[in-house]
Formats: C-alpha cells, structure tokens, sequence
C-alpha cells in the first residue's frame, strides 16, 4: 500500500538531511508505528506518505513515495485526500467548521461527493467512532478525546485507505486515550484500513502494532516486526524494559504477555527489601485550606485542602477538566481564587504578593510553555531573565544546559523542539531560585529522553528543598518521580496518598511494572533493577 | 413540515423592507416596519445562539438615535418657533461661523434628528432581521461557486477568531508569570503578548492550511479553455456596464441607455460570468438548503413592501415625508399599511423551526 | 417650559397656526410704521401673484416675521430652518421639502430698506434679524439662474414721512448693480472726503425722492434733510463681497443703464472725485426732473471713470427702473396685490387625526404580538437544546 523507495529527505536551510534513504513498505490493513526521538523525523515521514513533504513544507526529496500505487511526486495533497486520511498533532488547529456535522462533511464536500452519499456517510461514521450524541455540537465545547475522534472521523468520511496519525494521544488522559486507540484498533481490524501512527508513548500502542519503523537521529530508517525491533530501538515501553532487565525471550509487548512471563520475576523479587520510596518530609512550603476557585457559575476547584512540604514530589492527577489546572494557578497566586486561604511558608498570601515578590518565592510553568517566550532568541530570553532575577549572568544559561544541552544561543525559540522549549522556559522560571515549583503538564510532547532528564532535573531540585507539584496524565512520569499523588476530581481531592499507595490502587493510574507485577508494590523498571541487584 | 428557510430568501425579505424603510421619514411607518420585523424574528427564529442577538440590535438602535439627537442637541442652530431650552452657546471663531456649538435647542430640530435617527435604526434593525434569523454559515455556502474561495476565508475567519482571543489570553496570563528586569516597569507589554499572539496565529494557520490540503480543498475541475476565457471575457464586461450603469442613473444629465439599462445588463452579465467561473469549483454542498415556494413566498413579500413604497412615494409624498416645521402630527396611508402588512407574512408563510433544526450542517 | 407647553398645546390642536396670543386677521398691505416687519411675497410662476403683509414689532428674525404675520410656511425636513413652502407652495407634489430645494426651484431671499432696492440676503432667513422698518421679500426662482433670480415685483415703500428710515445691515446682503448703488458705493471709500459722499448721496437721494414723488405722491420735502445723514446711504450701497452662505449665487451685476459691466461687484474704491459737481445737484431737490444733478456722472465710476457718465439720473424713471433687473422679471412698477391666503396652506390643520391613531394602533398591536410571541414559545418548547452544561475555560470537560 505504501512503499518508500531510497527516500532523502532535506528542508530547506537544514544542514543534514532529516531522512537518509528510507526504505519502507507498509502492506495493506496494517497497523504501522513510528518511533523515535522528538525530532527524528517521524512527523517528516508521516508527511510525505500524504505529499505534504514537499509540496507543502518545502524542501528536496529525493527517491519515490508511492500510495496505492500514487507517486506524490505527481500528485499534490488535495489529489490524495480520498486515498490519505492525516490528522495532525494538534486536531483543534485542523478544524475549519465549528460543529461537529459539519466537520465530517467537510472533507466530502471538498471531494465533490453526492450529497445523498455525504448524508449516509456521516451518519455511519458519527457511529463507528461512537460520537452520535454530539453531532449538534460545537466542537470547541468537546473533550480532547472526543475532538480526537471527530477528527479521526472528518478524515473517515472521505473513506481513505490509508490513516495517518501523528501523536493522537498525547494531550488525553488514559481513558480517553483508550478510547481513541480503540477506534484504531476497529478500524484496523474491521475496516481493514492502512494506519500509520507516529507516538511517543508506546505502552499505549505497540500491543497492536503489526509493523515498527524506528527512525534514528541520523536519519535512518528501520522497519521489522516490533518484537524484532523494539529490543534495540531508544525508545521503548516498561514492559519490553522490564523484560530487558528480566531476561525475558520473547520480549513482551503487552501487559498480558509480561504477566504470562512474570511468575519467576516475582520468586526473584520476594525477599528483596522494599523499595525506599519518599523523602522524610520538610517544613510545610505551601498550605492551602478551603481554596474555591469560579468560572461564571461552574466552580472549577471546591474547597480543596493541601500541604506541600519542602523537599517533596507532588502530582496532581485526574481528568481533564477535574481542575488541576486551576488549582495549580491558583496555589501561584496569579490565577483566580474567589475562596479559601493559600499561605506560603513564611506566612504569605502569593496573591498578595508583589509580582517581583512572588516570583522569586513561586514559579509556574504553564501548560503552553512557548507562551512564556517571545524574544527572537535563546540568549536574549536568558539575558532579560538574568537581569530580572537579578541574578549573575549566566545563570539561565547554565540551567539550561542541564536540562537540555546543545542549544545555540542566537536559535529562535519557536525553532526549538517541544523538549528544548520546555527546558528553556523551566530554565528561565527557575533563574530567580523559587522555593516552590508548580509544573501544568510538562510531558506533553516529551520523547523519554527528555523525560528522564526533566525527571532527574526535578529530583535533584527536591533533594535540594524546593517544593514541586506537577500537573500530570503520564503514569510513567508519576511512578518515576512523585513522592505524593492527589487526585481530583469535579474539583475536588478524591484521593491524596503517597504514590504507591494511591497508584497501585486504581487499574487507570497503575504504572506498566505494577500491573505486571501486581499485587506486589513495584512501580518502576528502577526499582526492580534496584531489587534484583546487579546482574548475575 | 419544520425545516429552516433559505438563508437568501430572508435576506431578500429584510434588504426589501430595509430599501422600503429608507424612503421614508415617517416615524410611525418606521416604527411599524420596526415591530414587523421584530414579529418575523419572535415568530421564526431558531434557538441557536447566533440567533439571539436581536436585542442587541435594538439596543444598538437606540443608540443610534440618541447619538442623532444629541448631536443636533448640541450642534445644530436651525431656527424653530418652539424653543425648548437653550444651551450655554460657546463662541467660536469666524472662520467656522457656519458651524454653532449651543443656543437654543427647538423642538423642530429635535424632531428632524428624531426621525432621521429613527429612519437609521430601522435600516440597522432590518440587517439585524436578516442576520437573526439566517444562519451566517450556511449563508456563506449558498454563495455562488466563484465566490467560495472568499466565503470559506470568511468562515475561517469566523471560527478561529475566538481562538485567537483566547491565545491572547493565554499569553497575557503567561506573561505575568515572569518578572520585569529591576525598577522599570514591564517593559514591551505589547511586544510580550502581541509577538507571540502572532506567532501563534501563523502557526495556526499553518497547520490549518496543511489539514485543508489534505483533505482536498483546493481542487479545481478541469474546465476547457474556451469556456473559462468566456467566463472572464463575461465577469469583466458585468463589472464595466456595472460601474457605467450606476454612473448612468445617478448621474440626471447621462443619455436613458447608460442608466438602469446598462445596470440591468451588467447584473445579467456578470451572473452568467460567475456562473461559467463557478464550474472549476467541484465541491458539493451537505444537505443543501432547498429553495421551495415558501422561500419565494417570503422573497417576494419583502420586494412587494419595497414596491409598495415607492409606489406611495409618487401618490402620497406627504405621508412619507411629514414635516417638522411646523410639527405635525405624522400619519399612515393605506398604500404604506399595506406595505409593512405584507412585510409581515413571512412569520406565517415561512416554515416553523423546531429546536433541533437549529444547527443545520 | 412654556415653550414646550405652547409647542404641545399646537400640537394637539391647532396645526400651522402660529401661536401668536390673539392675533388678529392680518391686513393685506405694508406695516405703516417704522417699528414693523413688511413681509413680501411674491409667488412669480407659481400662481398666486404679490402679496404684503406686515409683521408687527418686535421681529427676531426672517422666519418670526412669517410667524408674526401670520403666514404659513415650511421648512425641509432636514433643516427646519430652511424654507421650502410659503403658503402650502410649491405644493408635495412639486417639492417633497426632504431636503433642501434645487437650485432651480426655490424661494430667493430679498430684502430692501425703506426708499430703497431690493437687495439679495446673504444670509438665511433665521440668522439675521431685519432691522424694524424694513422690507422682507421671498420670491419664487424657478429654472433661473444665478444672474436673472427675480427680485419681488413690488416696490419697498417710502420712508414714513418724519421717520428716518433704518438701513439694512451692511453685511446682509449682496449690492445689486444699481446706478444708485455704484454712485453711494463710492462714499465707502477710505480716501475721499466726507463731504463728498454726503453731496453724492444727497444728489441721489433726492432724485430718488423726486421718482418716488412721481409715483406715489409724497412730499419730496422732507428727504433731503434726512439725507443728509451720511450713515444712511452707505449703509444701503456697502458694497461688501458676497458672504458666503450657502445660498444661491446672486446675481451678480444687473443689468443696467450704467455700464457697470455684468458680473462685477462694484467694489468700494478710491475713485470719487468729481463728484463735487455732485453739490450743483443739491439746488433743486424739488426740481421734478430732478435731472440737474449730475452726480451720477462723476463719482458713479465703480471702478473706471468712463462708465460714470453713463448713469444718468436725469429721468426719475429710469432710474428707477435701473433698479430692477429686467430680463423677463416683470413690469417696472409694482404688480397689483395677489389674492392669496397666506395664512392657510391648503393642507388643513395637522392636529392628531384618525390616520395618525389608526398608525399607533398597528404599531403598538404588532409590538405586542412581537412580545408575546417568544413567551409562548418558550411555555411549549421541548429540554434544551444542548443538554451537556457549558465547560470551565480552563479544560474541557470529560
């Protein structure tokens, strides 16, 4: 169905080209996954299956794509929209109506359909994607999995035989995550549709996977059978991990698999001491009592009580649209709070605060991080940040570069990956040395890479007695780091524990190694290695 | 049968009433076309947000004549023998001596800004009419298929306007998070928001244009040469007897075949270009809306009102235009009851919308 | 207010009747004293003739002197202050008075002082005020243009005998071309004596006079000692530059024995002079030809001397038919009084009537059926529309 033949693929301006002689054939009713780092070149390769590269994004491309037998050299896109379905990264900028009836019926109109034919394939589509109830609905009122699958569907109804898409999930809590990669999973399996998903969490997805291409920093291209690929590839599930560490052959891809595996793990691990989890509390940071927080006559956060104590991880888990967003804003002082009292460790009210005051005691980096920046280069955001703080120069800069190396100073921010960005901003949210570090959703778009090292970053800003709270949906990430989990939900604090305790006790909050190894308490791949001892 | 009338066919009705408002002066015929208006939008409007703003309209309105009112309050010396009360009068130099800011305030004049005011709110009104109770976006797509390049811009612009704004909020909240260097105050407030507002809105509209190619838009039919070349020829020459046409008739000394004739024939030409150029566009329309007798109905109460009107103009000039100096009492002719009367039909003749038809794709 | 309330009271009642408190009928024919307004209309090819009244004293201005004698007219509905119908003419069939007349049929603005030419107002009627004792005149300029606008066919009145006349503003109007007017033009000027003008203008006046006497047989006594004022003839002849005002272009020269050539203002200018033969002229203002006085010949020259001679004031007549312009305008002399009611204006009073009430009623039934109706639809309309509640702005909700 689709075959890449010594595809090169170079943007304009660029130094090194992003793909190096890609070879790649995808067979028809297959469920294909791209993996790699945040920059690799997945979204180039997701690009040129449909013609976007380089009819749309610019740039040389030397070899031959072919769909279906359509080579994209001759065709550009809006000729191969009835062939290849794309749904971007981010569905709600892809929108061009605003309810979701007619957003289905967008892309046949462009295709010229009948419209006898257009009405019954609405109808069909608002039922396989399981979305019939909001067909009046204005799409920007829609969760973010639900805007997902219409916009899976606006793509469906033009019926393709090929979907491409780049990061579905990435911005969804897990239940709606499996929502969505349920509906793949239908249409792969029912429809006997092509599907190309490019994706960085891959415990999600590569269960059902029946081919991985893993594309390199260089620039070159793999393609096999994931349980081939997936013992050498950078990124990889906790599961194969885990399996890694266990000595398991085959590696297991799913939770099941690695269950069937487990029974000797488990004898490995029964008299292994438990894992030392937490730091010994510090002096409270930030105590929040009754906190009320109201959007016209929603109330978004009601009466929540909460300590942060120095030295401590905390994440805020739950729905979206629980309020953790909220109740982080407010915790900093700059967001709304209509009730309740939020006091810092020396007593003050942040809301109170001067804005110079306050952000030298309090930071936020909030969920968009790139609306922090908007200088025209790295070194001057560092500089007015430096200057801002107070600080000696360069200090921004040598925050920086632990978190993530390798950015000239004269790059535009926005030229940045979704990884450099957030660490430059973290950077410059850290140079006034806050005490308190209140994060809203900073793995989003993060590659593991990146994870581990933000990880690592935050554990060492723990250890040296700040406060963090993070606003998270990444299990992985929570497992890993957090000392204390409080989940909301309706605004409310439904559970507030520390982290194993309240992870291990839910199916939707409970890490990969967990529910392998339940029910014994272990969480991440880490702490088993930790266990085991070094290898024999 | 409840199903939502074509959104042209309203706007024929309102632009009618609205053509037959504006000639005449009359408060209480305004008045009347006000309320028949009002009736049309209590009796037919759907429950759709967008459909709710006639109030707004109103309210705009209302301002309209106080702005009139108040501006010959202030400004306007005319002579009228009833002098309500007079303003301090403020000297100004010579060389504006037309112009006189005070004095005294007669309740001539009040009444000649009253109706000229309310002769503007009426127009306002009508438009407002019209936007109430046809849905903008399906409006944009019963645009001729020549113009839906320029109809899906609009809509974009429509729906991603709110996004916009709530970028800017975004970044505005954003901004205060991070501190101003020492002892000056936030410098570049507007570069802090303005730039990445921007940025951001390229973006967007790139990803956009990227989603919209892949889904096909753009595509163009194969038409052969010959008949787009005609289509032109057809377009450009509409335009030119267009733009001669309208010189001709407001232009009293221009020969009778460059007046009405050549507007009519513009019209005619430039249609039949569009139509021609409308043939590259391939695209369909989702349940498109039909246009039945009740559309024609509705059309043709509001060009009947029109007609009416000017008919009136010619037998009963006085009622249209009373005077002010001296006040008179204004009054109603049958031909001009009859107009806004007719005006009103569309509340029975169009078909009722049921709540679930308010959002049609 | 008491304004307000008269204003009510006039509208509840009585229509177009100006709420003079009791007025009575108005005679046909000039004021007979020095202290009113006398207001001339004449209807030229609308039908209807001349017709006089008199406005008594105190006037404020053009438009209170049609109210204070009791004629009936109508401003535009744009500008109130902007006549359009004297009388209930041009009727709404001809001029629908929305906004201000053509220039092709409209109601020019005269004005004249007692003794003394008509002369084209540069102002509107509302914004000045007639001095007391002299003359208003409205006449209807149909398809004229700026140079052949008629002047009312009426002659000003005399002066009321032991009553000086008062002159016209010298800002309110444009000087007609007049042989009268070009002689007196030249007392304005800086340079020349006083004593001259005083000679000129006595010369002038008095023939004036004597034509008068022709005419209408008053004593030609008694004006030469009021002549002698220099203030008063000036006054009549300042030659000032058409103001600008929005009115119609005047006519700009008239055509006349006296080769001020058309199109020019005289201008006031230095050149006088010879008018010290004026003085001979002095000697006989009795004299019924009053042709002696040759003043005209010398210090007329509005600008070159060479047109001066050409006036002649030697026939009483001529000279005052120079004061008339003659293309087509009408006879020399004034025409009998029309027959007019310039009280009523043919379209009856405009109290509230029923056509006004049955109006009220549509739109106050329509108004109500418009409230009412969204009442009942919300008492039978079905669950809302969209049952999921609006979402908080920070996230959507599940």
């Amino acid at each position: 169905m689709i075959r890449f033949e010594r595809v090169t693929v170079t943007y304009p301006d660029a130094a090194r080209p992003v793909l190096r002689d890609v070879d790649l054939y995808v067979a028809a009713g297959e469920l294909c996954v791209l993996v790699g780092l945040t920059g690799a070149g997945k979204s180039t390769v997701l690009g040129a299956i449909n013609g976007l590269v380089p009819h749309f994004t610019g740039g040389r491309l030397a070899g031959r794509v072919t769909v279906a037998g359509h080579d994209t050299r001759d065709h550009p896109p809006r000729e191969l929209a009835g062939l290849v379905g794309v749904v971007a990264q981010d569905p709600l900028r892809g929108f061009v109506t605003d309810t979701v009836e007619a957003e289905l019926a967008y892309g046949m109109e462009q295709l010229g359909i009948a419209p006898a034919t257009m009405r019954k394939r609405v109808e069909e589509t608002l039922d396989l994607l399981g979305i019939a109830e909001l067909r009046e609905r204005s799409i920007r009122t829609l969760s973010g999995g639900q805007q997902q699958r219409v916009a899976i569907g606006a793509v469906l109804t033009a019926h393709p035989q090929v979907l491409v898409l780049d990061e579905p999930t990435s911005a969804l809590d897990p239940a709606a995550a499996e929502d969505v990669l349920a509906a793949l999973t239908r249409l792969v399996h029912d429809l006997g549709m092509t599907v190309v998903v490019a994706e960085h969490r891959l415990e999600r997805v590569i269960e059902y996977a029946d081919r991985l291409v893993t594309i390199g920093h260089d620039g070159y291209v793999q393609s096999g059978l994931p349980a081939d690929l997936i013992r050498a590839a950078d990124v990889a599930p906790p599961v194969v991990r885990l399996g890694q560490l266990a000595g398991w052959n085959p590696l297991p891809l799913s939770v099941r698999d690695a269950r069937r595996l487990a029974p000797n793990l488990h004898a490995r691990l029964v008299d292994a001491p438990a894992p030392r989890r937490g730091r010994p509390p510090g002096a409270p940071a930030v105590s929040a009592s009754g906190v009320v927080v109201r959007y016209g006559k929603v109330a978004a956060v009601r009466g929540v009580d909460l300590v942060l104590r120095a030295g401590e991880v905390v994440a805020i888990m739950g729905r979206n649209g629980s309020g953790k967003s909220t109740l982080l804003w407010a915790l900093h002082g700059s967001g709304r709070r209509d009730g309740g009292r939020v006091v810092l460790a020396d007593g003050a009210d942040p809301s109170r605060l001067d804005p110079r005051d306050r952000t030298r005691r309090v930071a936020l980096l909030p969920q968009s991080p790139t609306d922090l920046l908007f200088l025209a280069s790295v070194g001057e955001e560092c500089a007015l940040a430096d200057r801002a703080a107070s600080a000696s120069a360069g200090t921004c800069r040598r925050l920086l570069d632990e978190l993530t190396p390798d950015i000239a100073d004269g790059t535009h921010p926005r030229d940045l990956s979704e990884g450099q960005r957030l660490g430059l901003a973290l950077a410059v949210q850290l140079t006034p040395a806050p005490a308190v570090l209140l994060l809203d959703e900073p793995t989003r778009g993060l590659d593991e890479t990146a994870k581990r090292r933000l990880t690592a970053v935050l554990a060492e800003l723990a250890a040296g007695g700040r406060v963090i709270a993070v606003a998270t949906h990444d299990v992985e990430f929570v497992a890993g780091l957090a000392d204390r989990v409080i989940v909301m939900a309706l605004g409310e604090v439904v559970a507030d524990g520390p982290t194993a305790d309240v992870v291990l006790a839910s199916p939707v909050y409970a890490p990969q190694v967990a529910k392998v190894l339940q029910p014994d308490p272990w969480l991440t791949v880490a702490e088993v290695a930790t266990a085991i001892g070094p290898p024999a | 049968m409840p199903r939502a009338l074509h959104p042209v066919a309203w706007w024929v009705w309102a632009l009618g009433l609205a053509v037959a408002a504006s000639r005449t002066t009359n408060p209480l015929i305004l008045l009347l076309f006000v309320t028949v208006a009002g009736c049309v939008v209590a009796a037919r409007r759907t429950d759709a947000p967008w459909a709710r703003g006639f109030r707004v309209y109103l309210a705009l309105g209302l301002v309209i004549i106080a702005i009139r009112v108040g501006f010959r309050v202030l400004l306007d010396g005319q002579h009228g023998r009833h002098v309500l009360f007079t303003l301090p009068e403020l000297d100004l130099p010579d060389a504006v001596a037309g112009i006189r800011i005070g004095g005294p305030v007669s309740l001539e004049g009040l009444l000649a800004a009253l109706y000229d005011g309310i002769r503007i709110a009426t127009l306002l009104l009508c438009v407002g009419a019209a936007n109430v109770l046809a849905d903008p976006k399906r409006l944009l797509k019963s645009l001729p298929a020549a113009l839906y390049e320029l109809g899906v811009a609009v809509t974009i612009a429509l729906t991603t306007a709110p996004q916009i704004i709530e970028s800017g909020q975004r970044i505005h909240r954003a901004r205060r998070l991070r501190l101003a260097p020492e002892g000056r105050r936030p410098r570049r407030p507007v570069r802090g928001v303005l730039v990445p507002v921007l940025e951001d809105a390229l973006d967007r509209s790139l990803a956009l244009a990227a989603a919209m190619d892949s889904r096909g838009y753009g595509r163009v039919a194969s038409v052969p040469r010959r008949a787009l070349r005609t289509g032109r020829a057809l377009l450009i020459g509409g335009v030119c007897a267009v733009l001669v046409g309208t010189y001709g008739v407001l232009d009293g000394t221009a020969p009778a075949p460059l007046g009405a004739p050549a507007l009519v024939a513009g019209c005619v030409l430039g249609a039949a270009g569009m139509r021609l150029a409308g043939r590259r566009v391939p695209r369909t329309v989702y349940r498109p809306a039909p246009w039945r007798a009740a559309e024609t109905a509705v059309a043709a109460c509001g060009l009947a009102a029109a007609v009416l009107v000017v008919v009136a103009e010619h037998v009963d000039a006085d009622v249209l235009f009373p005077t002010v100096q001296p006040p008179r009492w204004p009054t109603v002719s049958a031909i001009v009851a009859m107009a806004a009367l007719i005006g009103l039909l569309p509340a029975w003749l169009a078909p009722p919308v049921d709540a679930l038809e308010a959002t049609p794709a | 207010m008491p304004a307000l309330v008269a204003a009510l009271g006039l509208a509840a009642g009585a229509g177009t009747r100006p709420a003079v408190a009791g007025s009575p009928d108005w005679p046909d024919g000039p004021c007979t004293d020095n202290e009113g307004v006398t207001v001339v209309v004449d209807f030229q090819e609308l039908g209807g003739g001349v017709n006089v009244r008199c406005a008594p004293a105190p006037v404020a201005s053009g438009l209170d002197a049609f109210d204070r004698a009791g004629i009936a007219w109508e401003g535009t509905r744009r500008f109130p202050g902007f006549v359009c119908r004297i009388a209930g003419l041009p009727g709404p069939d001809r001029e629908p008075c929305g906004n201000t007349p053509p220039a092709t049929a409209y109601w020019s603005y005269w004005m004249a002082p007692r003794g003394g030419q008509w002369c084209y107002s540069n102002f509107g009627a509302g914004n000045r005020t007639p001095p007391p004792g002299t003359i208003e005149g409205w006449s209807f300029a149909l398809d004229k243009t700026a140079e052949t606008v008629p002047s009312p066919r009426y002659e000003p009145p005399a002066p009321i005998p032991g009553q000086p006349p008062n002159p016209l503003n010298p800002a309110d109007c444009t000087t007609p071309a007049s042989s009268v007017t070009t002689t007196t033009s030249t007392t304005v000027s800086p340079i020349t004596t006083v004593a001259q003008p005083a000679t000129s203008t006595t010369t002038i006046r008095t023939t004036t006079t004597v034509a008068r006497s022709a005419t209408t047989s008053t004593t030609s006594r008694a004006p030469t000692t009021t002549v002698r004022s220099p203030g008063t003839v000036t006054s009549t002849v300042a030659a000032v530059p058409p103001a600008p005002g929005g009115e119609p272009a005047p006519p700009a020269g008239w055509p006349t024995t006296s080769t001020l050539a058309p199109g020019t203002t005289p201008r006031p200018t230095s050149t006088t002079s010879t008018s010290t033969t004026s003085s001979t002229s002095t000697t006989s203002p009795s004299d019924p030809d009053g042709s002696t006085t040759a003043p005209a010949t010398s210090g007329v020259s509005g600008r070159d001397g060479a047109s001066v001679s050409t006036v002649e004031p030697a026939t009483p007549t001529t000279l005052t038919m120079s004061t008339r312009v003659p293309a087509g305008a009408g006879p020399a002399t004034s025409s009998p009084l029309g027959s007019v009611d310039l009280s009523s204006d043919g379209r009856g009073s405009g109290g509230l009537g029923p056509a006004t009430l049955v109006g009220i009623v549509l739109v106050v039934v329509t108004a109500a059926t418009a409230g009412y109706l969204p009442r009942r639809r919300r008492a039978a309309a079905a669950a809302p529309l969209n049952p999921y509640p609006a979402e908080p702005p920070d996230a959507p909700a599940p």
